[in-house]
């Protein structure tokens, strides 16, 4: 190996990290990424893929090292294991075929890369970086993004298997002769390329459909909220209706006293009724009518329940934080709070919303039985999988709306959550 | 442990109309300081004016217990004085009211925490331990060298540390401020306090001067807004919620 193309080699090969960079950002979100770290992985990744070029130049290590690579790579991004695999593979793949396509099509065109020419090498060499871009840049159209989205076994089976053996089938046909057919070889990778673009096509799609699914069982959680504030407010109407009737009685028995001119038994009575207003126990009265209504609603239930509660808040009347979602959260985190509780043996369950310059602190400790999974900052618990999936992630949506953050943890006996919201 | 900050013993205000509540709440911290073995130092006032009066005269607390609903000023003016007037940051102010609902004002007064009536003893004794927490450093000098010179600074008259080339610049309460050679970096090291923390590179700020939090940006007390930088953010919000967990682990 010459100089120059030494040279060449590794200004392309810069160009190539960062071609792979643009590949990844197809499949990962950015968004938490730490932009120094993630910089110096690929310097790294540069480095060591030179290194091994330039010192052993071994195809099989050349693979080997960079899906390696590339799976370390990907753990720059938060995502799961299915969605990695599939960009390692997919990215290779495409990678190589641009790699074998180009070679192929210069050796039509009399350039022969594999001769050791170094004016064919390098000529082989920036025409496959510049095409590996540009197919980049078509690729960039699909966002396949899928962070949060569990898809099921077989659907990623059957997208992963395609790339794969893409890689397989592109392995084989180049070990082979195939200098009696070049052409052929051509059309046959390049058939192979535009099935596995049409599965990105469907990857896509059908990561927009679970998308979607998701969407709708948050809208249903949604409508099911509005219903519970409906009966929220039918159950405060209906307590007023009572206490109408009530007071008719109250007053009727009041005259009767003052009509008997019966002093001491007019005030015992009055007594008995301030007695009753001072026990009958409102869980929540901060004025602001959206929090207290729920918060009664739910430490009702909790305390027909027999789970003990203490509610402290200190907010203003009204927020700037949409109403809407501050229920979201704090009715699903004390919905969770319940539930937990339920199966605890000394049941409790604590409550404090409260702003502080600006800042809308929730916390909500609870008792429960010690039994519990944490993924991944991501409540795992044994009832009805999915929707209790979709409580936390709606909690976490309307959070993060906010700029907000949330922090979980539980020491065997209490459970805590803590919660930001900027207001 | 007892309530002491540092040396000082704990001074303590009670301000309410209701001269019965006074006189019960007294007692309470009384009880409590005889259980804890120390001494509060209590000073008891009927109303606002009363309050204000030893305010402006110079006295200062550690503590106040206050009324919402006092006659002539109310509670909210009082906060209010000693928040904008005063300039004080420091004192701790639990707001007493016999309802539970708050007006948005009582928020720009940033008070410690609110008890509503009847007041219950533990209630006062995990108010009187977070604000022991808040109160904490509150007597603690910040030292540095002009030349040869020793200089000294009330941390908690600190707002923020700046800094301005090779120099650091300390940005005090009343607009003060004053200027000497060192890094960010040293000060973070030897202020050791938690209530420190950076929004930049360029600023450390002090978490009790800030009157309003932002996910970008914070204002002091001195009404300055404070960008944070977009490598910090999440690190700032991190930190406040972190140090209200720990406030509330207290209760």
């Amino acid at each position: 190996m010459s100089g120059s193309y030494t040279a060449v080699y590794l200004i392309t090969n810069v160009f190539a990290a960062y071609t792979l960079f643009r590949y990844m950002c197809i499949f990962f979100d950015r968004k938490d990424v730490d932009k120094r770290q993630e910089f110096m992985s690929y310097s790294l990744y540069f480095c060591i893929i030179s290194l091994l070029y330039l010192s052993l130049n071994n195809p099989a290590v050349n693979i080997a090292s960079n899906l390696i690579m590339f799976f370390m790579l990907t753990y720059n991004y938060q995502s799961t294991t299915k969605t990695r695999l599939i960009a390692v593979v997919s990215t290779y793949m495409i990678l190589m075929i641009i790699e074998v396509l180009v070679m192929l099509i210069l050796q039509n065109y009399g350039i022969t890369v594999t001769s050791g020419n170094d004016a064919a090498l390098i000529t082989g060499l920036i025409s496959i970086r510049i095409f590996s871009y540009i197919f980049m840049l078509f690729m960039s159209n699909f966002k396949m993004i899928s962070n949060d989205i569990k898809v099921s076994n077989i659907h990623w089976l059957s997208i992963f298997i395609i790339p794969v053996g893409t890689l397989i089938l592109v392995l084989i046909m180049i070990s082979m002769d195939y200098t009696s057919n070049v052409k052929e070889t051509i059309i046959s990778i390049m058939i192979l390329l535009v099935i596995n673009v049409f599965v990105f096509y469907f990857y896509d799609e059908l990561m927009k459909s679970y998308e979607s699914k998701i969407e709708k069982a948050l809208l249903r959680q949604q409508n099911n909220a509005y219903l519970k504030q409906l009966e929220i407010i039918n159950q405060s109407k209906e307590s007023i209706k009572t206490f109408r009737h009530d007071v008719k009685n109250h007053a009727l028995t009041l005259k009767y006293y003052i009509d008997n001119h019966d002093r001491v038994g007019a005030t015992e009575y009055l007594d008995n009724i301030f007695d009753f207003i001072n026990n009958s126990k409102e869980h929540a009265k901060s004025g602001n009518s959206e929090i207290d209504s729920l918060i009664n609603y739910k430490m009702d239930l909790a305390e027909k329940h027999n789970i003990s509660s203490e509610v402290y808040l200190a907010i203003p009347h009204k927020l700037n934080i949409n109403p809407f979602d501050l229920s979201i959260v704090i009715g699903n985190l004390l919905d969770n709070a319940i539930e937990a509780a339920l199966k605890s043996e000394n049941k409790f369950i604590n409550i404090s919303v409260e702003l502080d310059r600006n800042v809308l602190y929730i916390s909500i400790s609870n008792s429960y039985d010690g039994k519990l999974k944490l993924t991944n900052n991501k409540l795992e618990t044994t009832k009805d999988n999915e929707n209790h999936g979709v409580g936390i992630s709606s909690v976490q949506k309307s959070i993060e709306k906010y700029n907000g953050t949330m922090n979980i943890h539980y020491d065997g006996q209490v459970f805590y959550v803590d919660a930001l919201m900027y207001n | 442990m007892g309530f002491m900050i540092g040396e000082i013993m704990l001074r303590i205000a009670i301000c309410d109309d209701d001269k019965e509540l006074c006189i019960q709440l007294k007692s309470m911290l009384d009880e409590i300081s005889e259980n804890i073995g120390e001494i509060f130092e209590i000073s008891v006032f009927c109303t606002g004016e009363e309050l204000c009066d030893s305010l402006m005269s110079g006295n200062r607390f550690n503590l106040i217990f206050l009324d919402i609903e006092l006659c002539e000023i109310n509670g909210v003016e009082v906060g209010r004085k000693i928040r904008e007037e005063l300039n004080d940051e420091i004192t701790q102010i639990v707001y007493i009211s016999a309802k539970e609902s708050y007006a948005m004002e009582l928020f720009d007064i940033r008070p410690l925490n609110f008890l509503v009536k009847p007041i219950k003893s533990e209630k006062i004794e995990s108010v009187l331990k977070t604000a022991r927490k808040v109160l904490g450093s509150s007597n603690q000098y910040y030292e540095y060298k002009v030349g040869n010179v020793n200089f000294n600074v009330l941390i908690s008259d600190i707002l923020y540390f700046e800094s301005n080339g090779r120099k650091v610049k300390i940005v005090l309460k009343n607009d003060d401020a004053t200027e000497y050679y060192g890094k960010l970096s040293e000060v973070e090291e030897k202020i050791k306090n938690s209530d420190f923390f950076f929004i930049h590179k360029s600023y450390l700020i002090n978490y009790n001067h800030v009157i309003e939090y932002t996910y970008e940006y914070v204002k002091m007390s001195n009404n300055e807004i404070l960008g944070i930088s977009q490598n910090n953010r999440k690190a700032v919000r991190e930190k406040l919620l972190q140090k209200k967990q720990r406030m509330r682990h207290v209760r």
